[in-house]
């Protein structure tokens, strides 16, 4: 092999064709500039969430979701999945709070409104019923001012500190009105932010509002619609407790399996998984771009080919073989893909860098990003380069001399 | 003819054809461009192909070169038979034994003068810049330093054959094959072209070329004629025309290149 003249021949052909290679390479970068930034996108939240569950701040507890009915309870177990379905009753609730080894435990009964208050509004805001027990498990800090109490008449409200900071900004907050919903709430306690938007308890707590169950249930006709359970064990050998929280709740739902139970600590890697499925899905699409950019490879060394007969001939009359004209060609089309995949992959950590950056997300260097980043694009360039070249290696000289553009 | 038995270089014939045959077709619609051959040229000649169009001259060039198989009768190139070889082999063999000097010059138009003349050289081995060394120096032994870097549309169609000529010499090849090489040039060029064909002759080369051209062939040593594939007239010059002077050529004896080092 003559590999390094091969490079400088391949390098003058593409510098001929400025434009050309330009616009071919263009194409590659493209496709391999968003399966770089997917694989980053994704390496930054899956590390995220992995330091999010393992300094999760608080000890283990066990979560009880409600979700909709499936085959396996265990599948659909993710954090991210917004408890919508309000399965778990006061009955479950209490029935469990007797159980054994049941230290603490805090309903959560999730309602989406508004929040208001004179200057601002903010529509769609998280708001979690729930009970006193709630900040001791999760180790809450509170900036100003304190938790409400569970048997309070009066609707209090405890904020996440960034919603308190865009409702009411900095100003004294405690004691200060706010109308959620449409009720009259008052400001008792700020939580410190804890800048983790995902937890075990399924919401961003820096941007919730924690009211009492009391005051909860008024707007659900008194009803204590139950999405959530978080539980605190007094002995770290919960098995058994978990066993027995699934008897418990299921002899209430006459056995369908409405819910899941596990442990906080175990949900990362649920959530692994679903952004795994979500990572390939994307992959797959970015792929099929990578690939129309190989198509594009293909098409342009194959116009090439044709439009240099008469080179090859000249070629192989001074004495190339057919491999080393098959290597010149097939070089082009690599020197084009490499140069495309590396500038992808730049570019791809330039964006996922601003990514990171909007979102809070580490930027992750791991060795799969650059095997991929600039391996798919290699593969491409021979996959669909190596045609072009056999057939620019097949011309016979006599006939390419004679071969005019 | 064949003297395969003595080891001495300059009794081995470069080029020895037998009944060397090349049919295009097959059964009642066959042309044989080629139609038993039997040619033999020692190194040194300087021969001259001449013949009405179709007969098979370039295609003996094609032959003699490599660049076509025949498909029948023996060919043998310094004692070794090439009549069968595959193209791998024949590339090699090409690439160093052969050099082809066409009509048209056959340069390539978006590499340098000086990448043109290294041409031959990028398919064998060795580092790059050694082989533009090389060129470099070949170049300045036609005159044509100043345009190393320059491109062949920029020249004209006389630097372009000179360059074409330094390209086929770079590899000391045993064979330099012309097809018209004056083809394309005024008569000034032709015979500055000629002038250097001649100082390549005399250094020792053995060429062979095809012409129309009736007032070239006092250059040669030996002329050829071909009439429908098969050789009609073998003529020696008895008087060696090599000593023809020009201007050019006295300035041209004095450079000390092309001196054949015996085989490789």
């Amino acid at each position: 092999m003559i590999l390094p003249i091969s490079f400088h021949l391949a390098t003058n052909s593409l510098k001929a064709h400025r434009m050309r290679t330009i616009l071919t390479t263009l194409g590659v970068m493209i496709g391999s500039f968003i399966i770089s930034l997917i694989l980053i996108v994704s390496g930054g939240l899956r590390q995220s969430v992995e330091s999010q569950f393992s300094e999760s701040g608080h000890e283990d507890l066990i979560v009880i979701r409600g979700q909709q009915h499936s085959t396996t309870g265990m599948e659909t177990f993710s954090p991210l999945q917004i408890p919508s379905v309000t399965v778990l009753t006061e009955t479950d609730f209490d029935e469990v709070a007797k159980l054994d080894n049941v230290q603490k435990i805090a309903p959560m009964m999730f309602l989406y409104g508004n929040a208001k208050n004179d200057k601002n509004v903010y529509d769609n805001v998280s708001i979690v019923a729930t009970n006193a027990d709630f900040p001791k498990m999760l180790n809450l800090k509170m900036t100003s001012g304190e938790w409400f109490d569970d048997e309070s008449k009066y609707s209090q409200v405890v904020l996440g500190e960034k919603l308190a900071w865009g409702l009411l900004g900095d100003k004294e907050v405690i004691n200060q009105k706010v109308v959620i919903k449409g009720q009259r709430f008052i400001v008792i306690g700020v939580i410190k932010n804890l800048n983790r938007p995902i937890s075990a308890t399924g919401v961003d707590i820096d941007k919730t509002a924690f009211i009492s169950m009391n005051s909860g249930v008024k707007f659900t006709g008194d009803v204590k619609q139950i999405g959530q359970i978080l539980i605190q064990a007094d002995n770290k050998n919960d098995a058994k407790l978990i066993e027995n929280i699934s008897k418990t709740v299921d002899k209430n739902h006459l056995d369908t399996k409405e819910y899941s139970v596990g442990r906080s600590s175990e949900m990362s890697g649920f959530m692994n998984n679903w952004l795994e499925t979500i990572t390939v899905a994307a992959l797959i699409f970015a792929g099929i771009s990578l690939l129309v950019g190989g198509i594009g490879i293909m098409n342009i060394m194959l116009v090439s080919v044709v439009e240099r007969i008469r080179e090859i001939g000249i070629r192989k009359a001074v004495g190339a073989t057919k491999r080393q004209i098959c290597e010149q060609f097939l070089l082009e089309a690599l020197l084009i893909t490499l140069t495309g995949g590396f500038l992808g992959l730049l570019f791809a950590y330039g964006a996922g860098y601003l990514i990171s950056v909007q979102f809070s997300l580490p930027v992750v260097f791991d060795y799969y990003i650059f095997v991929v980043g600039l391996g798919a694009p290699l593969a491409i360039g021979l996959v669909f380069g190596f045609s072009p070249a056999i057939r620019a290696s097949n011309y016979d000289p006599i006939v390419a001399l004679r071969h005019y553009h | 003819m064949t003297d395969k038995s003595e080891n001495d270089n300059e009794l081995v014939p470069v080029i020895s054809l037998h009944q060397v045959q090349k049919r295009f077709g097959f059964g009642d619609t066959a042309t044989f461009a080629l139609d038993g051959v039997d040619l033999t040229v020692h190194r040194g000649e300087f021969v001259a192909i001449m013949g009405p169009s179709g007969c098979g001259k370039t295609t003996l060039l094609n032959l003699i070169g490599l660049l076509d198989k025949p498909t029948d009768g023996e060919y043998l190139m310094s004692g070794k038979n090439v009549a069968k070889i595959g193209h791998g082999r024949a590339a090699k063999i090409r690439n160093r034994e052969i050099g082809f000097v066409f009509q048209n010059y056959n340069l390539i138009n978006k590499l340098t003068v000086i990448d043109n003349v290294a041409l031959p050289l990028t398919y064998s081995r060795g580092l790059h810049f050694r082989h533009l060394q090389r060129a470099s120096k070949v170049l300045t032994n036609f005159g044509l330093q100043n345009r190393e870097y320059y491109f062949p549309y920029q020249l004209s169609g006389g630097q372009n054959q000179r360059v074409a000529i330094a390209r086929a010499l770079i590899n000391n090849p045993s064979i330099i094959l012309a097809d018209e090489p004056t083809g394309n040039l005024d008569s000034k060029n032709s015979e500055i072209i000629m002038d250097e064909l001649t100082n390549i002759h005399r250094a020792g080369n053995t060429i062979l070329m095809v012409t129309h051209n009736p007032e070239l062939l006092s250059y040669a040593s030996r002329i050829i004629r071909m009439k429908d594939g098969k050789i009609d007239k073998d003529i020696e010059l008895v008087e060696n025309p090599a000593h023809k002077v020009t201007e050019q050529t006295k300035f041209v004896s004095h450079r000390k290149k092309y001196r054949k080092k015996g085989k490789k």
